[in-house]
């Protein structure tokens, strides 16, 4: 078996790959191959991880009060009780935005790019977001040798769209986020459990094939007219990539496991899906595939019906936050019940990084989690007090077990591109101080880190 | 010529201005009838473009020139990749299987109300589900039954599926260059069988296969095969097959006549359904019906199977419009029928018929075509109760072709709550009184309360709250529709017989059968597209095969045509 790309990878020594392996409970089958990848990995690898849920929150069940040093969590935020060492909550935070489109819509390139989407008529009254959001600026900026630069996850969040889509490479070009578990398994780890003699007749015809594909769209490529070709240096830059790791991710890792095969589209299957979907994030980062990565749950643009049927809801979660604050609402009742599961969600997801143990600590410590969303409350489509958690990263400096408590007025509270850059800084990237021409600042988040 | 300014500007400006300049300007546009044209587009290439519908060598209208349109650039052509359903209609064609191609890829990008992929480039995540689809639909393949090698092995059964096959798949025969590099993949393999399952594998994955491959010929005119794939496209919604590829081979597409001869051809193929439930389906945005839901609280015995059986009322509906009848605008939308399962049955009010296929009549004081028809009504409302905004808008934009401006920032936007004393005309009466909100919903809520008989499922009802339903509406700044109307009956007769109406049809099949939306390049085609429609009463397949006459249709872009550069 051959290892064209190995010589390419960061080796940093470390020993415990093979302890998380155990810890998995991946498969001793796998044993050949942990040599090859303790020989690149590293104690506490940086990562960056943003999660996404729609519609902000209700942001008085949400905040916390006490002291800021040790918080007592708002209700919605109970969940997290058991995380309550490895977060930190950030209220008062405020997105500027560009002002064009739906605010749900707008929102949501704004999120992790840090400017809103442009004018235009594609869509109606705007076009696609102006640029790349933060991790890929990271990626670009690192140009990681893992085998996926980055992954995208997602859940139910719908199709091509500004409003649907928070992860760009640049203005216009959004990366698709893997709404399947199933799909994930299949891509990811797919290989794996393969003989060596499978495994290497599945990589030469995977290469053979693309070698085709990408000689017939060099012939395609001359026959364009020359204001497309960027579509064509796309789909082939595209092809070079999956090349690249074709044949170390057959290698690298053990699949995770699918107890339970659900349709992942379905509302009702949203719990065990979004689960599933987080133990392929853990088991990427824990194999090495990536160290960067984003789960989105659902969209920024309306999240609309099926209902949260598994919280008794009948009426859609987006129609839900529109409804009028009048007391005893049922409308409301329904979103602080909406938002506590997806605490609860959150609070799983954390639960899965803390059981890895790696360095001298878990996946968790080495991992910054950022979690926002497109709006501070679905109803006034308030871009302020957007209820921002930060968890992990506490090997790599992250001050965590705090609240991060900003003045509440839009003047004295800082803009959420101060957060962005804190995630530059994070992995390694301290030259970066201002994001998005819209930055009416620089620096990172004050206090966020030590 | 002021108002032709105005025209003009409308086309451009509605989406980028402040809401009041818009509105004034894509309201002037609209106050405007339907000029004629200079016909320019209309001439000089293929002997007979621009046809119109009565079947003279006239352009109808050419020859004036008040300039109400101009000849203009049309956008340039821009790279599409198939879309999700051409994806799997197409491999259903071509390899008779049951697998979907499509599995796994992101839902397509819309422009303006129809899918087309157009924007987005393909990513690594792209490049790994066409490299799974691709390997999973050729082990799927019956190669022995698609190759048809009979008695011929090896080279020479590769040699002949690598050029068959690859005519089918690439929609063109494949030159020398192409026919080796295929083949080498062929020899490469032990066995002739897998051989042919590698050459699927590529050709499933080649860019002449996953894009709309059009470079013309030399020129800005497409190749006879490309006009042919376009064709199958716009009407079948899929790849085009042997006998439309033999014809292209032969010459049959070289003209105008041609083309339009060869569409109302394939107007008697089953295929056609498919394509035209295709366009009417995402022209009125059903395609979104099922991922909306209705509250069980509200409607209590709600499942999503109702969704689907409106969906497919409305897909029988369509195909009654255009296969049993006359296929005329009037009688899309005034026609009386439905196609009832037994629960939307209860919707209608009516007994289901024992057979699907046997449309059941409804009540005329009730129900008049599409608009009314519940997948639409359903489509365009809340979960829990129907909408006059979400159905103003739907009319405004997918009947009158007039795009609205989003609500500004700092409005509530909050859907006025349901309460059990008042109606929801009451409720929304909030919207003409607060002025931030009057300027752009005196524009929708007078239409969309034309609908309050409709309820949130699209049944008929007389009252709300006990308090009777007053379904009185009015159309303002809509052109030849101007003027108050009663339900959604008197409206959808109204607009049966608008030249307004007409044209955004006209525009609508422009946009769907070119994947972009239309510019301000289109109007003299679209208006001489409408006129033709409108001088056959309104004969949908006369817009069709007038709009295939047109060098929008047969030609990369438009203005190149005209000696400008691309």
């Amino acid at each position: 078996m051959k290892w064209p790309l190995l010589s390419n990878w960061n080796s940093t020594p470390r020993t415990s790959r093979r302890s998380v392996l155990k810890a998995m409970g991946l498969a001793p089958a796998l044993a050949p191959f942990v040599p090859l990848f303790d020989a690149f990995a590293e104690t506490s690898p940086k990562r960056l991880l943003l999660w996404f849920t729609p519609h902000g929150t209700v942001y008085n069940k949400w905040r916390t009060s006490g002291p800021a040093e040790a918080p007592i969590l708002g209700p919605i935020m109970a969940p997290l009780e058991r995380h309550k060492k490895n977060i930190v909550n950030i209220e008062n935070m405020q997105m500027n935005p560009d002002r064009l489109g739906g605010n749900h819509t707008k929102g949501f390139p704004l999120l992790w790019t840090g400017r809103g989407v442009m004018p235009g008529s594609t869509f109606g009254d705007h076009g696609w977001n102006y640029s790349a959001s933060v991790d890929q600026v990271i990626v670009d900026a690192l140009n990681p040798k893992t085998p996926y630069r980055s992954l995208e996850f997602g859940l139910r969040s719908g199709g091509s769209h500004p409003g649907r889509r928070m992860i760009y490479r640049g203005s216009a070009k959004p990366l698709e986020p893997e709404q399947d578990p199933q799909n994930a398994l299949k891509r990811l780890f797919g290989n794996l459990g393969a003989s060596k003699e499978q495994l290497e007749a599945m990589t030469a015809d995977r290469r053979s094939l693309l070698d085709t594909v990408n000689h017939d769209l060099g012939i395609f490529k001359r026959k364009l007219a020359a204001p497309e070709r960027y579509k064509l240096d796309a789909h082939l830059n595209a092809i070079r990539e999956v090349e690249a790791r074709i044949s170390l991710q057959v290698a690298s890792c053990a699949a995770p496991t699918i107890a339970k095969r659900v349709d992942a589209q379905s509302g009702p299957a949203t719990p065990d899906a979004w689960a599933q979907q987080m133990d392929m994030i853990v088991a990427s980062f824990a194999c090495g595939l990536t160290n960067i990565a984003s789960m989105q749950y659902r969209l920024g643009e309306n999240d609309g019906s099926p209902y949260y049927t598994w919280l008794g809801g009948t009426m859609d979660h987006h129609t839900s936050t529109h409804e009028p604050p009048v007391a005893n609402s049922k409308a409301w009742a329904h979103c602080e019940q909406i938002y506590t599961w997806y605490n609860e969600m959150f609070a799983k997801f954390l639960d899965k990084m803390s059981a890895v143990p790696e360095g001298n600590g878990t996946m968790l410590d080495n991992t910054l989690v950022v979690w926002g969303s497109e709006v501070g409350w679905g109803a006034s489509h308030a871009v302020a007090k957007i209820p921002f958690i930060v968890a992990g990263g506490r090997n790599h400096g992250v001050r965590l077990g705090q609240s991060l408590r900003f003045g509440e007025t839009l003047v004295t509270s800082p803009q959420h591109t101060r957060l962005l850059v804190s995630m530059c800084h994070y992995m390694g990237l301290p030259q970066i101080q201002s994001f998005s021409e819209k930055d009416n600042a620089t620096g990172g988040l004050p206090g966020l880190m030590v | 010529m002021v108002l032709m300014k105005f025209d003009k500007m409308a086309k451009k400006s509605v989406f980028r201005l402040g809401f009041d300049e818009a509105r004034r300007v894509a309201i002037a546009a609209l106050m405007l009838p339907l000029w004629a044209c200079s016909g320019g587009e209309s001439g000089g290439v293929g002997g007979g473009g621009g046809h119109g519908g009565d079947g003279s060598d006239k352009v109808p209208g050419s020859g004036t020139t008040d300039g109400a349109c101009k000849d203009g650039e049309s956008a340039p052509f821009q790279l599409r990749r198939l879309t999700r359903a051409q994806l799997d209609n197409s491999v259903r064609d071509l390899l008779h299987v049951a697998g979907l191609a499509a599995t796994g890829l992101a839902a397509d990008e819309k422009v303006g109300s129809f899918s087309s992929n157009i924007n987005t480039p393909v990513d690594a995540f792209l490049v790994e589900k066409f490299e799974q689809n691709a390997e999973r639909l050729a082990a799927e393949a019956d190669v022995k039954v698609l190759a048809n090698c009979g008695t011929r092995t090896g080279i020479a059964c590769g040699t002949a599926f690598v050029s068959e096959f690859g005519r089918r798949a690439f929609r063109r025969p494949l030159d020398a260059e192409e026919t080796e590099l295929f083949l080498a993949l062929f020899k490469s393999r032990m066995t002739d069988e897998d051989g042919l399952r590698f050459v699927i594998r590529a050709m499933l994955q080649s860019p002449n296969f996953l894009y709309h491959a059009e470079f013309g010929e030399g020129s800005e005119r497409l190749t006879e095969y490309e006009v042919a794939a376009r064709l199958s496209f716009m009407l079948w919604n899929t790849t085009p097959d042997d006998a439309l590829l033999d014809l292209a081979g032969k010459g049959g597409l070289a003209t105008p006549v041609a083309i339009r001869t060869a569409l109302d051809g394939m107007m008697n193929d089953p295929r056609a359904r498919t394509g035209l439930r295709g366009f009417h389906t995402q022209w009125l945005g059903l395609d979104e019906i099922a991922s909306l839901g209705k509250s069980t609280a509200v409607f209590p015995g709600y499942t999503p199977a109702l969704n689907a059986a409106m969906l497919d009322d409305a897909h029988r509906y369509i195909d009654h419009a255009f296969f049993d009848g006359d296929a005329h605008l009037s009688t899309l939308l005034t026609t009386n029928i439905g196609f009832p399962s037994p629960e939307l049955a209860k919707v209608y009010g009516v007994k289901a018929s024992a057979d699907i296929n046997a449309p059941v009549a409804t009540d005329p004081s009730q129900r008049a075509g599409l608009l009314t028809l519940p997948a639409f009504m359903a489509t365009h409302a809340h979960p829990d109760q129907g909408s006059p905004v979400k159905r103003g808008v739907a009319i405004r934009q997918r009947l009158l072709c007039q795009d609205l401006p989003s609500p500004p920032d700092n409005v509530n936007n909050a859907v006025p709550m349901p309460s059990p004393d008042a109606t929801t005309r009451e409720r929304f009466a909030i919207h003409e009184e607060d002025p931030t909100c009057a300027s752009c919903h005196l524009l929708i809520d007078p239409i969309g309360l034309g609908f309050e008989n409709y309820d949130a499922l699209g049944a008929y009802r007389m009252d709300e709250n006990g308090k009777p339903i007053d379904a009185s509406g009015e159309l303002t700044e809509a052109g030849d529709v101007d003027g108050a109307f009663v339900g959604a009956v008197e409206l959808s007769q109204k607009l049966a017989g608008s030249e307004v109406v007409a044209e955004c049809m006209v525009r609508q099949w422009v946009e769907y059968t070119l994947g972009r939306r239309a510019g301000e390049g289109d109007d003299c085609l679209i208006k001489d597209t409408a006129k033709a429609f409108l001088s056959a009463g309104g004969d949908v397949r006369v817009l069709l095969g007038t709009l295939v006459t047109t060098p929008a249709f047969y030609q990369m872009s438009y203005a190149t045509m005209k000696g400008g550069q691309p």
